[in-house]
Formats: C-alpha cells, sequence, structure tokens
C-alpha cells in the first residue's frame, strides 16, 4: 500500500519499486484515506490479516517482530523463507545496478 | 461523530483520562490533554507547512522555522511565536535536509533530484546561489567555526566538503551507497556520514579529506548525532528499529538501544542527557536517556522525520511529519527518568475486521477490492518512497 506522496504518486511508487525490486501487488492510497481507517501512522507499518479477514497485528517492521507475527498468522509449523543474510554479506548488485543507471539519467528521468 | 463501536468509543470506555484512539496513533497510553505519556512534555501546536517535510531548523534570532518540503520543492518559513506558516522559499528539486550559519545567516538546502546544495539568505527570503555537488544529496551538516557544510550524496556514495563561505566544493571523500545524513565531532574535526544501503558508517578525517574507518551498523542507517559531552554519536537504524551508542574515540559499538518503530530522525538536547527520536512508524517522538531508556512518548503528526531543538530554548523540540505535511512543536520539561515506564499499548484494530477497501492497483490502473483477499492470509505493507 503506497500512501502519502504528496504529488506524483504513480510514478514516485513505480520508480521505488523498480529501483528497490519490489515485487507483488502495489495498491495506492494517495490521499492516505485507508490508511486513516486503519489507524496507520506511519511507514513503514504491517497490518497482518487473517483469512476470516480479521486483523492479527498491526507494526511488527523489524525483522524479528515480522517473523513473529508471519509465523503466528500462519500458525505453528509453516513454513517461512528463511531470513535473509546479515545486511552486510548480502548481494545488493542489483540495487547498485539500478542506482547507477539513476545516476545517469537522473531520478526524475522516465519516472 | 463516532460510531459506537469505533476503536476510539471502546477505548474510551476503559475509563480514565487517558486514551488511545487513532486520531493519536502512538503505540502507547497517552494523556489526550498534553499529547504525551508523561504530563512534563507536552505538545504545543501542529503547523501545516507543505508536501512531505524533511529537515527543519531554527533561527533563533528571529524565531523561526525553516521546514525543507521534499515535495514542494520550497522551504517553508514557520513563525514560531505565532504557530503559523508565513511564507515559503523556492528552492530546487526535493529539498530533503536543511542547515543554518547564523554568521552569514543562510540556510543551506541539499535539493536531491538537483544535485546540489541551495544558498538562501535567511533576511532576504531567497536564494542567491546554489552549490554543485554528488548525486542525490540527502543529508547535511555545518560546522561553523571552521566555515565547512558536509552533506551525503546518497546516489555518488560520496560525502562533499562545501566551503560556506565561497560557496563551492572543496572536495569529496568517499563513502558507500546510500551516503546520506552526517554529523560531525568538532572537537577531532571527524564527520560520520551514514551509508543507509549497506548499513556502515564512514568515518571521514576532515582535515585529510579521506576515510579513515568503516563501522558497521544496524540496517537502514538514516541519522546520527554527535553527543560532544559523552564522546558518543548514535546513529539510527530505520530498518532494525535500533539506535547504535558509538565511541568517538575508538568507533566502536558500545550498545544497540532498541526504540519504538521504524526511528529515522534524532537530535540531542544541549545538556546531553537525553535525546528525541522521531518515530516514523508509529507518528511518534520518543525521548530517551542515553542509556537507552524511554523517558516519554508524544503523539506527533504521521510519518515523522526531521526533528531539532531550539537554539534558544532547549526545552523547545520541533519535528516535521512527512505523513501530515506539517511541523509538530513540543515543549519538554521533563527533568530525568519517569517513575514508571512508558504503557506500551497493542493496536485497537487488533482483533477487529479490517476495513473494506477498493484500491487502483499500479501496475494495472485497474481497482482492486478486499474481496479478492477473501480466505487468505496476507499482510499489507504501508509504504511510501521517501
Amino acid at each position: 500500500m503506497n500512501v502519502w506522496e504528496g504529488v506524483n504518486a504513480l510514478d514516485e511508487a513505480r520508480s521505488f519499486c523498480e529501483l528497490w525490486g519490489v515485487d507483488g501487488t502495489v495498491l495506492l492510497d494517495e490521499r492516505g484515506e485507508f490508511a486513516r481507517a486503519v489507524g496507520v501512522r506511519g511507514v513503514p507499518t504491517n497490518v497482518f490479516v487473517d483469512s476470516d479477514g480479521t486483523v492479527m497485528a498491526v507494526g511488527a517492521v523489524s525483522p524479528d517482530d515480522l517473523e513473529a507475527a508471519t509465523r503466528r498468522l500462519l500458525g505453528s509449523g509453516a513454513e517461512i523463507d528463511p531470513p535473509g543474510r546479515p545486511h552486510d554479506e548480502r548481494d545488493l548488485s542489483h540495487i547498485e545496478g539500478n542506482i547507477s543507471a539513476r545516476s545517469v539519467t537522473g531520478p526524475e528521468a522516465g519516472a | 461523530m463516532l460510531e459506537d463501536d469505533s476503536p476510539t468509543a471502546l477505548d474510551a470506555q476503559a475509563g480514565g483520562q487517558t486514551e488511545w484512539s487513532f486520531e493519536y496513533g502512538a503505540s502507547c497510553r497517552l494523556d489526550l490533554e498534553t499529547g504525551s505519556s508523561d504530563p512534563a512534555i507536552r505538545v504545543r501546536g501542529e503547523v501545516a507547512v507543505g508536501l512531505d517535510p524533511e529537515g527543519v531548523v531554527v533561527d533563533g534570532t528571529t524565531n523561526r522555522a525553516y521546514v525543507a518540503c521534499s515535495r514542494s520543492g520550497s522551504v517553508a518559513v514557520v513563525d514560531l511565536e505565532k504557530l503559523e506558516r508565513i511564507g515559503e522559499i523556492a528552492v530546487g528539486q526535493e529539498p530533503i535536509d536543511i542547515v543554518l550559519d547564523p554568521v552569514s545567516r543562510r540556510a543551506f538546502t541539499a535539493d536531491a533530484r538537483s544535485n546540489q546544495v541551495s544558498v538562501i539568505d535567511l533576511d532576504v527570503g531567497e536564494v542567491t546561489a546554489t552549490i554543485p555537488v554528488g548525486a542525490y544529496p540527502a543529508g547535511l551538516a555545518i560546522d561553523v567555526e571552521r566555515r565547512r557544510l558536509y552533506c551525503g550524496d546518497t546516489m555518488g556514495s560520496t560525502l562533499s566538503i562545501v566551503d560556506v563561505d565561497r560557496l563551492e566544493r572543496l572536495g569529496t571523500v568517499e563513502a558507500e551507497l546510500g551516503a546520506g545524513a552526517v554529523d560531525v565531532d568538532r572537537a577531532r574535526n571527524v564527520a560520520y556520514c551514514v551509508n543507509f544501503v549497506t548499513g556502515s558508517v564512514t568515518v571521514a578525517d576532515l582535515e585529510a579529506m579521506e576515510a579513515v574507518d568503516r563501522i558497521v551498523v544496524g540496517e537502514g542507517p538514516c541519522a546520527a548525532v554527535v553527543v560532544p559531552d559523552r564522546d558518543e554519536v548514535f546513529v539510527v537504524n530505520s530498518l532494525a528499529g535500533t539506535i547504535a551508542r558509538i565511541g568517538l574515540d575508538d568507533h566502536r559499538v558500545r550498545e544497540e538501544l532498541p526504540v519504538p518503530n521504524a526511528p529515522v530522525g534524532i537530535t540531542a538536547a544541549p545538556s546531553g542527557d537525553r535525546i528525541y527520536v522521531a518515530n516514523r512508524g508509529d507518528g511518534s517522538m520518543s525521548v530517551l536517556g542515553c542509556d537507552g531508556l524511554e523517558w516519554a512518548r508524544v503523539a506527533v503528526g504521521a510519518a515523522p522525520g526531521g526533528v531539532i531543538v531550539h537554539p534558544e530554548d532547549p526545552r523547545i523540540v520541533l519535528v516535521a511529519n512527512a505523513g501530515t505535511g506539517s511541523i509538530t512543536v513540543v515543549e519538554d520539561d521533563l527533568t530525568g527518568p519517569p517513575a514508571s515506564r512508558v504503557e506500551a499499548i497493542e493496536h485497537p484494530l487488533v482483533g477487529r475486521p479490517l476495513p473494506e477497501f477498493a484500491l487502483p492497483d499500479l501496475h494495472t490502473g485497474a481497482l482492486r477490492h478486499q474481496v479478492e483477499w477473501a480466505e487468505k492470509k496476507y499482510i499489507l505493507n504501508f509504504f511510501a518512497s521517501w
């Protein structure tokens, strides 16, 4: 859920997702009305929803909290993709490539 | 008019003066009158400034705040006596950070999408010069005595060094990917530039203009403040939800302090006994002792970031709220740690149905309805690109 961009929400959100390799469904809450209805007062915020539409948790943005809340949502014994490597060991080449490309053309070009 | 089963009404029925509501949103029990967890710290007011405000500074001479509104491409001028916006100064594209030189009476903005620093004459109220720096400048620090400005060039992975009087870049120091926020140990003439992407801090010898050390910190470091009285620098790790407390003498991380929710901004009280942390994740500001104990939490606007202490009145703290497009002015009269801990509470929506939504898909433009995810377990991640 992309929220509070201010201007050019579509372009800004799209650019952000391309830069950081964000896949999956992204919806635009441009004026923040849905965020307000949910009681979201900051970003990032995660809202965990059970199969009957009940909210199980709100927040949980630190890696440990995120994993714990995800396990609770999925139930004990659920398989979760293993956590990423420590940040100083991660392969950042795709991000570096995206940033290098932007540095040449300018972040606003083609946004 | 709230419905009877609204989270606010339900919580109010629990009795007492304290109440949590969506209007406040901070993840702890608050006093409605002060907007905080402790009556000794209170919100004085909130002022609408512009789109996505990030950096904020105060001109102590005129008692005005200058707020870099990144998506407005301008700096808002706020009269802190009247608590109202009184002007706007156009700068470059996406001004993220701002610092002030009281000697020349100029302010400087890091205009991220213009790859420049704008120079604002505070008395004239307009930009009088621009200084080319590295790619996507996002963080600034100033050494008024040495007449130097330091700029973290996020996409250039460099730290630019600028002469404040000649208004020209003197050189750069190689940093790392995501180089942004920076602060200076003025006693040693050493800069600490945080590198968001690599999760590290580049330590730069400013006399030699070269990197001399590298410190691994938590994920997503995005702010730093040097506290001279403690001989330490505090680095905010936004994605890890911690603050790294680092010694200036040995560059070692002494402790990782947990903080509430996606901390993004930080500043220190002149007394050196407390730090102020803007929690972008839940619309609050935490007052922490330097040992990490949370003294109080204050509800501010949505997605706060930049935070600064008033140079003439250290009780006054200003917070820039990117989500709300405002600044919050807080008065801190805390004398020390609280008698009781800040009481964290669960979000009132937990256990209740998610409100319905119908929102456009970023990729297809089609309206997507909640019913598409019926009978599925899922996570909604609210994010902004800034």
